[in-house]
């Protein structure tokens, strides 16, 4: 009885979403397509993302698709036009991503900014890990090291890159973060107060500009039937200190994930020393770590404090500050330690 | 007759009839029916505890601000510190008054611990102020750690502790279940 209570908004909603994207697409290709298969996605941070096909008659050819869009709760706020550059611009580089199709920066047509992108076929190397507990590990470790890497050597001088892609070294991200922690409006903590204090006495400074990912991690990456691996998620993207990505890498670390799961830390860190002949400086390391349990806090903090009411699941996630206040302890004893052993 | 239902019961009433509900429901809105599961099981967590852990951590952290203060040249902080002991020793006459003494003591404590931050890291420091900063911040840092990880069950994000990182698989099937 309640579920039929709670049900019928759902079924109309998705289906002049499936409709509007039919005229979209049609619009675009200028002939009439059809469009089925629409549901809603995991993952994103700033947008939700949907899979659909179009089914294109003329050509007799079906496109499996993904929309990305932007929402009024979203935990962070991020430009989906910039997003749409650099995925273009990384196709000419070379770089595996989905190929972007259409951007609307206006969003009339579906009622809020999106992108659409090619639906690439594959799984997220964490589930192929859960699913396939005898892959070789360090094997992968090393290939996604070689990755991650490759995306580093993307400097700031590449004239492909969009122009509004943001620049941000870590004076840039701490202000970023920060400003949204206090934006939020909610104290969060001795903790993460002192981390942001010790941060800012901490800069440490920037040697090389590199494309930053800002969320690469296994579920982020998609094994496709062909074995090549997809880039996805670049929403936190900028230009800053490859170190960054690293830190932020290191603070996913179960079973599942390069980190403490395909490499130990150690490995890991040597491993992206040997690929790209950078050394990496512990206290500049351990400056990002910080960082990144306090991005965390911010996108948590930012998730539960939107206008309007909060969903169950942001405000769920806003509970896991306990854990990241945990974690800063731990690093704000190393920091006080020394920074030698990273 | 059985008594009426107290407010831990109530809330397990509620979750129990989400729970039950969640099939029922479609696709999107199943994940927020399920967090909203989950959310239910940390509070009854919370609420049990929650009192006990605010007396105690408002205590330690009270402590703590009585040695930061001298140390950062803080004289009022003596007169704050007793104030908040003695909110805590008229005892709290609802959770709502012991949260915002809570609150209270934390923000304190958020600006005194800035303060000795910068002490400890001060070049202008001596080294006998230095050490006992760094030995104070220390405990600080370890009596946070611990009130935060005595809070671990409170949230279902991440489902282990492991020392500086995250279970990102976790908080990706939480986000795929909350779909």
């Amino acid at each position: 009885m309640t579920a039929t209570m709670m049900s019928p908004a759902r079924p109309p909603y998705d289906a002049q979403l499936a409709d509007a994207l039919r005229r979209y697409v049609g619009a675009e290709w200028e002939r009439d397509v059809a469009v089925d298969g629409l549901r809603r996605l995991a993952g994103g941070t700033a947008h939700e993302t949907w899979a659909f096909d179009v089914h294109d008659g003329y050509r007799g050819e079906t496109h499996p698709l993904v929309l990305r869009r932007d929402v009024d709760q979203g935990m962070l706020d991020t430009d989906l036009a910039i997003e749409f550059e650099l995925l273009t611009a990384l196709r000419g580089l070379g770089i595996a991503v989905p190929r972007p199709w259409w951007c609307d920066g206006s969003g009339p047509l579906l009622g809020r900014p999106f992108m659409i992108v090619s639906r690439v076929d594959g799984t997220d190397i964490r589930k192929h890990l859960a699913a396939h507990p005898d892959t070789d590990g360090p094997r992968l470790g090393l290939q996604l090291v070689r990755l991650q890497n490759r995306l580093h050597q993307v400097d700031d001088l590449r004239p492909e890159l969009p122009s509004g892609l943001p620049r941000r070294g870590p004076e840039g991200e701490l202000a970023e973060w920060d400003r949204l922690i206090r934006q939020s409006g909610i104290e969060p903590g001795p903790l993460v107060g002192a981390a942001l204090a010790w941060l800012r006495d901490h800069l440490p400074p920037t040697r090389e500009w590199r494309l930053v990912h800002g969320d690469f991690k296994t579920n982020n990456l998609l094994f496709g039937a062909d074995g090549a691996i997809t880039v996805l998620d670049w929403e936190m993207a900028h230009l800053g200190d490859p170190v960054e990505d690293l830190a932020w890498t290191m603070l996913w670390s179960t079973r599942f994930d390069l980190v403490g799961g395909l490499l130990s830390p150690e490995d890991y860190l040597a491993a992206y020393e040997a690929e790209s002949g950078r050394e990496i400086d512990a206290a500049t390391l351990l400056f990002w770590r910080v960082l990144a349990l306090v991005k965390l806090a911010a996108i948590f903090l930012t998730g539960v404090s939107r206008d309007g009411p909060v969903p169950p699941t942001q405000h769920l996630m806003g509970r896991g500050l306990h854990h990241i206040e945990a974690q800063l302890a731990d690093l704000l004893l190393t920091a006080l330690h020394g920074t030698g052993n990273r | 007759m059985s008594p009426a239902p107290g407010g831990l019961a109530t809330l397990a009433t509620v979750r129990q009839f989400l729970t039950d509900l969640v099939p029922e429901v479609s696709g999107e809105r199943a994940g927020e029916v399920r967090a909203a599961v989950k959310l239910l099981e940390t509070a009854e967590i919370e609420l049990n505890v929650r009192h006990n852990s605010l007396t105690t951590e408002t205590d330690d952290l009270i402590g703590y601000c009585r040695e930061i203060g001298p140390l950062v040249g803080r004289r009022e902080t003596a007169a704050t510190c007793e104030q908040l002991a003695q909110r805590l020793r008229a005892g709290a006459t609802s959770m709502t008054a012991l949260d915002e003494l809570w609150r209270d003591t934390r923000s304190l404590t958020t600006s005194l611990l800035t303060a000795l931050q910068r002490i400890e890291s001060d070049p202008a420091t001596s080294q006998a102020e230095q050490r006992a900063a760094a030995d104070l911040l220390e405990r600080v840092y370890g009596c946070l750690g611990a009130h935060a990880r005595s809070r671990l069950s409170w949230q279902s994000v991440f489902p282990v502790y492991a020392p500086a990182g995250v279970d990102s698989h976790a908080v990706n099937d939480h986000r795929k279940d909350l779909r």
